[in-house]
């Protein structure tokens, strides 16, 4: 008759032994070594702890209907510009021209978000004037939610110069974000919810426009408007104005941010157990081939008694 | 790694090949046989010798600096027509060729070295190929020749990418006598000299704001586009046509139909009187076109499918080839007739056209009766048309000129263009213009027939305001006026004030505006006390806040006389107050707030305004200030400029939807009534426990 395996079970074999003896400090030793290095190998080959760490939102950008516009005309120092402070206005006196503005921001998605900014502004100028280059600066209220309640006054700054005179102006381009420290993972930032342009200021270096830059680009967060779709049309008619417009998208981003405690805990302990396992299986091989082979002395009890087994 | 440089490469390799470098047809005799399947058409009577082959498996650049024949080429050692001497003056770079440098044993071929000998390099790498039995992967496939043209266009249709090739195929635009305009169509026109068939254009500006005279006008579009027209000199310039209103009306019919070039074979009009015989000869000039005489032609009665056509009137090909292409599509055409039911009515009865220019298919631009002068002071007045413009010496203008087009175009349906009407706006151009060039504007404007047009008024949406669209407005003293919109004012060219009201800008849903003028005031005119009142006037003039009650429809297409949907503009002005000295307290600005809300279904939202208000910016006090020398007395001239600003906001007040969820269902299950019998006979005993047993067993059974 054929024997076949009708039913199998684990023994347990225990070994027993004092706490002052060989087996005990080579038990100890083997958990060392189980447990310590794979901290090591996790740690030494980066990214153990994660530091930093990406995440994209939308952010909910506004044009705060804000903006400081120079037309530089031809011939030497000849310029109109407009801004939508009274006290810049007032400084500008005798070259303040002041413009019609027309802007919109769409939310085709309907999400609550404005998705861009569809902006014109027509200059009035005399026949006699030429534009030969603009400068303008928008000005956007920036907000983050997701992690940080971040709240920031930015710009997006669009520059031109050309050498033939100007009828038309026009601008394609992108909000992007430039961040060069990452922000928290919670809490409330404040930091950049300054103006950009002291509006307040009757100062007239409170406006020259490397002033501004200097101190907006001295920030850790800033936007900046890329556009490299920009349009410059030469001939503008008799008694017509010169005419900016400009389609700016506000696009998700990719922010940087610092993980907040549990999060830096989860991906450590995910890392530091898939090394674990590996020493773990091996290291109970070795435990079971030390005692198995009494290679350090230890009393063995046995799951069964001898005389059953006769 | 060692190199050993010996012996000449034996013969004895694996490749087959006997010759080393490319030769002539002989070997290709040899041993492979070529696979060309040449299909050489029937006409070649000569068999071609078959061509040189590459030897397989095999480097045969061996020597590829070698670019001057019969004569040594500097600094290229392996050129055999370079003596000894030659080569030691040259400088050489020792490279070498390796075709795989996988194998253990490789064979270098030296370049630069005109030497019958290779050096095999011995490889230790770990991995390398010993014995290599696939040696054809480090060498092409050589194709054939390719010698038809079918071939040709195999490998270009499989391998060509994009290239700067011409577009092969030119499609020829076909008309039958039941084609008819679409919408974006040209519009064609035919002039009266040559019959030159042209489209009608629209000026428009592209890369530059000058004027583009090559833009078409689309059939339904409506345009309306300005550019600018440079002027140099006034003085000649004041002829150009350009400027002439007789140039956008005479010379040329409209083409009402494009099925009238159903009746035009490869540029030639055909006649018809071929088979109505009834019909006078006078088109005589046609007749040495080849008709088609055999096929049966169209009777005027007929059926409508007879397509008799082609091409563009505008190709020229020779005359045989148009009489047969001519046959060959008529016999289709009435392949088609019996095929096809009738279902578009004709466009074009053939037997009324006798020339192309002058038939009932074609109609003239008509003068609108009322045409427009533009007045010095820039309004516009009725006027007559009068010739062309003209230079005038002693006020140095040139008057007459045309400064903007207006069709008006009556359609019908399929039988296209019923009328088409057109309205000047003649204007002088003063010198002072020519430094900037001469603004130009068309407009064309496409209209049903049937419908009067003063009948017709855009709505501004339907029923939700559309964004980007004007607001009407309704003065409860002054009548219904479907003209009137919310506007705003509009600076003038320099910047100030200007007391031209006519030039306002509309307000437009949704869109955030912002206007502002300078208000020119100097010392004298502050000094005086009654003055600050004036110049109040003044501002109100300019932000044209009169009293006048108005109102403004909460829906885009609402209805004039139904009072109810109109909201009264709320008004709130401030009352004048007065400072003394050389201080006005003045009201600067004023802001248009639009409150607006999306009613309907949250996925087809519909905007309603609920509410316009008039916010007057807070009285401020404007003092006459003086900067720096302009104090000292006497300098008191210095103008001072008021910034009036005149603003229009629109804020979103929709409410959200209330979101109602239904209650949960009530999930009843009940068990037999002795589903639980046991427990009921224990306690019969006890009957004062039975009722709470009862409850429990209820409940249980309920749950489950």
């Amino acid at each position: 008759m054929a024997v076949y395996e009708v039913f199998s079970h684990p023994e347990l074999r225990r070994y027993k032994t004092s706490i002052c003896s060989k087996a005990s400090l080579m038990m100890l030793f083997i958990l060392a070594l189980t447990f310590i290095p794979p901290l090591f190998v996790v740690y030494r080959s980066y990214g153990f702890w994660r530091k930093t760490d990406y995440y994209r939102e939308y952010p909910d950008i506004h044009f705060k209907r804000e903006l400081l516009l120079v037309l530089e005309l031809e011939g030497e120092g000849n310029y109109v510009t407009y801004g939508t402070f009274q006290k810049y206005n007032q400084l500008q006196n005798a070259h303040l021209r002041v413009p019609l503005i027309t802007s919109r921001e769409t939310d085709t998605n309907r999400d609550g978000k404005p998705d861009s900014l569809i902006f014109n502004l027509e200059m009035p100028l005399l026949d006699s004037e030429n534009v030969l280059g603009v400068k303008l600066i928008l000005i956007f209220d920036y907000k983050l939610h997701q992690f940080s309640s971040l709240t920031m006054e930015s710009i997006g700054y669009a520059n031109y110069d050309a050498i033939k005179p100007g009828g038309k102006f026009e601008i394609l381009g992108d909000l992007r974000v430039n961040q060069k420290e990452p922000i928290g993972y919670r809490g409330v930032d404040n930091r950049y919810n300054t103006s950009v342009i002291d509006s307040t200021s009757v100062y007239a270096e409170s406006y020259d426009f490397i002033n501004i830059f200097k101190s907006y680009t001295s920030r850790n967060l800033t936007t900046y408007l890329n556009a490299p779709y920009m349009v410059w049309s030469t001939g503008r008619g008799a008694s017509q104005p010169f005419v900016i417009s400009a389609t700016i998208n506000y696009v998700e981003e990719q922010f940087l941010y610092t993980p907040g405690f549990w999060y830096l805990i989860k991906w450590g302990w995910v890392q530091y157990v898939s090394v674990l396992l590996i020493f773990l299986f091996f290291f109970d091989r070795v435990k079971v081939f030390i005692y198995q082979n009494q290679l350090v002395p230890t009393m063995v009890e046995k799951p069964w008694r001898e005389e059953k087994m006769k | 790694m060692q190199t050993t440089t010996i012996a000449p490469a034996p013969n004895t390799t694996t490749d087959n090949n006997t010759t080393v470098a490319p030769t002539n047809a002989t070997t290709s005799s040899s041993t492979q046989a070529p696979t060309t399947t040449t299909t050489l058409p029937p006409t070649t009577t000569l068999p071609l010798p078959n061509p040189s082959r590459v030897p397989i498996n095999t480097e045969i650049g061996a020597c590829d600096c070698d670019l001057t024949a019969n004569s040594c080429d500097i600094n290229c050692c392996c050129d055999s027509e370079c003596s000894a001497q030659d080569k030691q003056a040259f400088v050489c770079l020792p490279s070498s060729l390796t075709v795989d440098d996988r194998l253990c044993y490789r064979e270098e071929v030296f370049l630069f070295e005109n030497s019958q000998y290779k050096s095999n390099v011995t490889s230790q790498n770990l991995f390398c190929i010993y014995f290599d039995n696939y040696k054809q992967r480090n060498y092409y496939q050589e194709p054939d020749l390719v010698r038809s043209i079918t071939t040709f266009q195999d490998y270009t249709a499989k391998y060509a990418g994009p290239s700067f090739l011409t577009a092969r195929s030119y499609t020829v635009e076909t008309y039958t006598l039941n084609s008819f305009y679409k919408f974006g169509d040209p519009i064609y026109i035919i002039y009266e000299n040559n019959s030159i068939s042209e489209t009608l254009r629209v000026p428009t500006s592209t890369v530059s704001r000058f004027c583009n005279d090559q833009n078409p006008a689309a059939y339904l579009k409506d345009q309306n586009v300005e550019c600018v027209r440079q002027i140099t000199d006034l003085v000649t310039d004041c002829s150009t046509p350009v400027l002439s209103a007789q140039t956008y009306f005479t010379g040329f019919r409209v083409v009402k139909t494009p099925g009238l070039f159903g009746r035009v074979v490869n540029g030639t009009f055909v006649d018809v009187t071929t088979t109505t015989t009834t019909t006078t000869t006078t088109t005589t000039t046609t007749t040495t076109t080849p008709t088609p005489t055999p096929t049966p032609m169209p009777t005027p009665g007929n059926d409508t499918n007879t397509t008799l056509t082609t091409s563009t009137p505008t190709t020229s090909t020779s005359t045989t080839s148009t009489s047969t292409s001519t046959t060959a599509s008529t016999a289709t055409a009435t392949a088609t007739t019996t095929a096809r039911p009738t279902t578009v009515p004709t466009t074009v009865n053939p037997s009324v056209i006798y020339t192309l220019y002058n038939n009932t298919y074609t109609t003239e631009v008509s003068l609108d009766p009322v045409q427009l002068c533009r007045q010095n002071d820039r309004s516009l007045i009725n006027c007559s048309l009068q010739n062309r413009p003209s230079y005038n010496n002693t006020t140095g203008t040139c008057s007459n000129a045309v400064e903007e087009v207006r069709y008006t175009v009556l359609t019908n349906g399929t039988s296209g263009i019923q009328s088409i009407s057109v309205q000047f706006v003649l204007t002088s151009i003063t010198r002072t213009m020519v430094t900037r060039g001469f603004v130009q504007k068309t407009n064309i404007t496409f209209r049903a027939a049937n419908v009067q047009a003063n009948e017709t008024f855009s709505r501004s949406g339907n029923p939700g305001y559309v964004v980007g669209k004007p607001i009407l407005t309704y003065y409860i003293d002054l009548g219904p006026d479907n003209n009137r919109m919310l506007t705003i004012f509009k600076p003038s060219m320099n910047g100030e004030c200007g007391n031209n009201t006519s030039q306002r800008i509309s307000v437009r849903f949704r869109e955030d505006m912002r206007s502002g003028c300078l208000l020119k005031v100097d010392y004298t005119s502050m000094n005086s006390t009654t003055v600050c009142s004036s110049i109040q006037q003044q501002i109100n003039d300019v932000l044209d806040a009169n009293q006048l009650r108005m109102y403004v429809p909460m829906f885009g297409n609402v209805d004039a006389f139904k009072v109810g949907d109109w909201v009264q503009i709320v008004d709130n002005r401030p009352p004048q107050q007065t400072v003394g000295g050389t201080t006005c307290r003045l009201i600067m600005g004023m802001n248009i707030q639009v409150l607006y809300a999306n009613v309907g279904s949250l996925a087809n939202p519909q905007a309603k305004i609920l509410g316009v208000a008039f916010i007057y910016d807070s009285s401020r006090d404007v003092p006459y200030t003086c900067v720096g020398a302009f104090c000292q007395s006497g300098n008191q001239g210095l103008t001072q400029y008021l910034e009036i600003s005149q603003t229009v906001s629109f804020v979103d007040v929709s409410q959200p939807a209330i979101p109602y969820v239904g209650e949960p269902p009530i999930f009843i299950a009940r068990v037999p009534i002795d589903f639980f019998y046991p427990f009921y006979t224990i306690s019969l005993n006890k009957r004062q426990n039975v009722d709470l047993y009862k409850k429990v067993l209820v409940i249980l059974g309920e749950l489950f």
